[in-house]
């Protein structure tokens, strides 16, 4: 027997086999955190779906690359960014759990989102992401449309003119709040050619000190207003 | 415990601490040779080999036997390998050392033997000119003689990425071989 096999074998003596429990324990916490992770993924991805499509930051948005970067600051980033997170925190304790790291890199990214999307197409026929959305715990993420370094761009006020001077229009929300919206020759108007007290419209743009300076201005149907729930009807 | 095979010696570990000894005198060395090659450093290699034999007694209930216990056991050397070069050669390159070519418990290489010395010596030279991952997967490829499933369960990658891999690291030691040549 060698020097080396002598030296090794005098160190096992000191040394104890870690129990089985520990190991099954260990492997048990890393698929309980696999689970975990992958709820948080389905429902990260149904918040941002829930606030894009309530809140469309595209939907008339003018064109030109000034107001597309504006529309790209107004999407959810942080939430989307946290589903990023969460799917590279999927792909690497997937990799360590038993042989998954055998397979290609696409396999594994692909199961992934075929998971979360599936995960979240079931809750959301099942009614599911309907009754998170409204839970307490998730109200914060939806609060701020999501966007938690940009809050005051994005689709902002959905109400009826007040009045209106020079280039700038008072505007009710369906909460009763009055807002000074500024507009310039950057502003875009939509389906409306004369802006007129009474007129219910959505505005689009960024909120600074109790102003708002509009990018986009669209004279919207009632229904909008019902939808955005106001409590007493529009006034006709 | 001749009649066992590697796997079914270390399930009987966990309840026959003899039955660790056979693995201990068949592995040991070639996991010395191995770490030595991957680390530049024989001495190191013989205190990593300890360790290496230790963490694998302790976590012997962690073994899974669909695994090769080879390749586990070699996972267990990569990774203190690896660990043990970031912690002493952060910022410089492993260097090659004549020494580890010549100690004689080092089983010549495929390589090495078809080779002439000098040459051995300038691919050798070259191998560590490297960077550690293209070097173990060369190692494991050329110098151990293992398959693509195994060196994909020992480095944890995937099994068709194992080929990429070495063509790549391949292309660059012929890189370097040539720039030494010119």
């Amino acid at each position: 027997m060698n020097k080396l096999n002598e030296k090794i074998k005098k160190s096992l003596s000191n040394k104890k086999i870690k129990p089985r429990w520990y190991f099954t324990a260990i492997i048990i916490l890393k698929d309980a955190g696999l689970v975990l992770l992958l709820v948080a993924a389905i429902l990260s991805l149904g918040i941002i779906t829930y606030i894009i499509t309530q809140n469309n930051p595209w939907e008339f948005l003018p064109s030109g690359f000034k107001f597309f970067a504006r529309g790209l600051s107004a999407l959810p980033w942080e939430l989307i960014g946290l589903l990023v997170l969460i799917i590279i925190a999927i792909y690497f304790l997937i990799k360590k759990v038993h042989f998954f790291y055998r397979l290609n890199n696409l396999i594994i990214i692909s199961a992934i989102m075929f998971i979360t999307l599936g995960g979240y197409f079931i809750a959301d026929a099942a009614g599911l992401n309907k009754k998170i959305f409204n839970s307490a715990p998730i109200r914060p993420f939806h609060k701020n449309q999501g966007k938690f370094l940009f809050p005051n761009r994005g689709p902002r006020i959905w109400g009826e003119i007040k009045d209106i001077k020079n280039s700038k229009i008072i505007v009710e929300d369906e909460r009763g709040k009055e807002w000074n919206v500024e507009y310039s020759g950057n502003t875009q108007f939509y389906q409306t050619d004369d802006l007129e007290i009474g007129d219910n419209v959505t505005i689009v743009g960024e909120k600074k000190d109790g102003n708002v300076n509009a990018y986009g201005i669209k004279e919207t149907d009632d229904s909008r207003q019902r939808i955005k729930g106001q409590k007493s009807g529009p006034k006709r | 415990m001749t009649n066992y095979s590697d796997e079914e010696l270390a399930q009987k570990t966990t309840k026959d601490q003899n039955a660790f000894n056979p693995l201990v005198g068949k592995y040991s060395e070639k996991i010395r040779a191995y770490i030595a090659r991957v680390i530049g450093n024989w001495d190191e290699a013989e205190d990593l080999t300890q360790d290496v034999f230790m963490k694998a007694y302790e976590n012997i209930n962690s073994f899974n036997p669909k695994l090769k216990f080879s390749s586990w056991l070699y996972r267990i050397a990569h990774n203190e390998s690896v660990n043990f070069i970031k912690k002493h050669y952060r910022f410089k390159k492993v260097e090659f050392k004549e020494e580890i070519k010549n100690k004689s418990v080092i089983e010549k290489s495929a390589l090495e033997k078809i080779l002439d010395r000098d040459d051995a010596r300038m691919i050798n030279q070259a191998l560590y000119q490297l960077k550690t991952s293209d070097r173990d997967i060369l190692e494991l490829y050329y110098f151990e003689g293992r398959k693509y499933l195994e060196i994909a369960d020992i480095l944890e990658i995937p099994v068709n990425s194992v080929g990429p891999k070495i063509k790549r690291a391949k292309d660059k030691l012929k890189k370097i071989i040539k720039e030494k040549n010119e």
